[in-house]
């Protein structure tokens, strides 16, 4: 069995990842890859939890299945961010981003 | 320890697939990168015992959501050339020898110890219920990434 520590440290490190490339990165579709990559960063550490025995609560089933369809609902956000705004020649620099109507 | 040193490389392969979403310069090698870490969560769920949340994994993120992401992002940057399917067509076959190798049957788990190991736990996986959608996702992962590369490597999609 892995060590717990382990796993947890995996999640802090893809954490930390995702989080300075949404601080750091300016294009709006690798910002929102980035918060993709914090999702799979909180699945890792709570399916890490759930499979050690004495861990588990009984909502992190329910948790899983949330995460997971907020992240997919975030792709397919993400898609239809880059169709449209790639078909309306809108620079997906996100410092240049200051209106939400054109 | 063959468990740890499974955790090791996968870990190795996620973090390094994440530092290159934001290293690659172009946006479709930072959506397979993307694809890529999945993948090393997928089998970091398996590791841990976690079929079912490996094949929703496998299935949802890895097969449907990142193939969805290459297509809009592929079919959207004009003059994309995807040069890199050799290497994509490396890892597909690295990817179905591993099954391959424990489907087939060669790891032949034994007593206890048996589904303390990863492979021994997959091979167990295998034979059970699960197989036929661990090969179902596996394939359709596979096809659909491969055949959106092929079909826009030579034919010039227009949306």
């Amino acid at each position: 069995m892995i060590m717990l520590a382990y796993l947890i440290a995996l999640s802090i490190a893809l954490f930390a990842i995702g989080l300075a490339g949404i601080a750091t990165d300016r294009h709006l579709v690798v910002i929102m890859l980035a918060v993709e990559l914090i999702f799979a960063a909180s699945m890792i550490a709570l399916v890490s939890f759930f499979s050690y025995p004495g861990k588990a609560s009984p909502g992190a089933v329910l948790m899983m299945f949330a995460i997971f369809t907020v992240a997919a609902a975030e792709i397919i956000t993400v898609i239809t961010f880059y169709v449209y705004m790639k078909r309306g020649g809108i620079d997906f620099d996100v410092t240049k981003l200051s209106k939400l109507k054109w | 320890m063959l468990d740890l040193y499974a955790f090791f490389a996968i870990s190795a392969i996620t973090v390094a697939s994440s530092i290159l979403i934001f290293a690659a310069k172009r946006l479709i090698y930072a959506v397979a990168a993307l694809a890529a870490a999945f993948l090393g969560s997928a089998l970091l769920f398996f590791l841990l015992g976690q079929t079912v949340m490996a094949l929703l994994q496998l299935l949802v993120f890895v097969g449907g959501l990142s193939t969805y992401l290459i297509v809009a992002v592929s079919t959207e940057e004009k003059g994309a050339k995807l040069i890199f399917l050799p290497a994509f067509l490396a890892v597909a076959a690295v990817t179905a020898a591993g099954l391959g190798y424990v489907i087939l049957g060669y790891v032949q788990p034994t007593g206890a110890n048996a589904a303390s190991s990863f492979l021994g736990s997959a091979a167990i996986a295998m034979q059970g219920s699960y197989a036929l959608f661990y090969v179902m996702a596996t394939l359709l992962a596979a096809v659909s990434i491969s055949g959106v590369m092929i079909i826009n490597k030579f034919i010039r999609l227009v949306v």
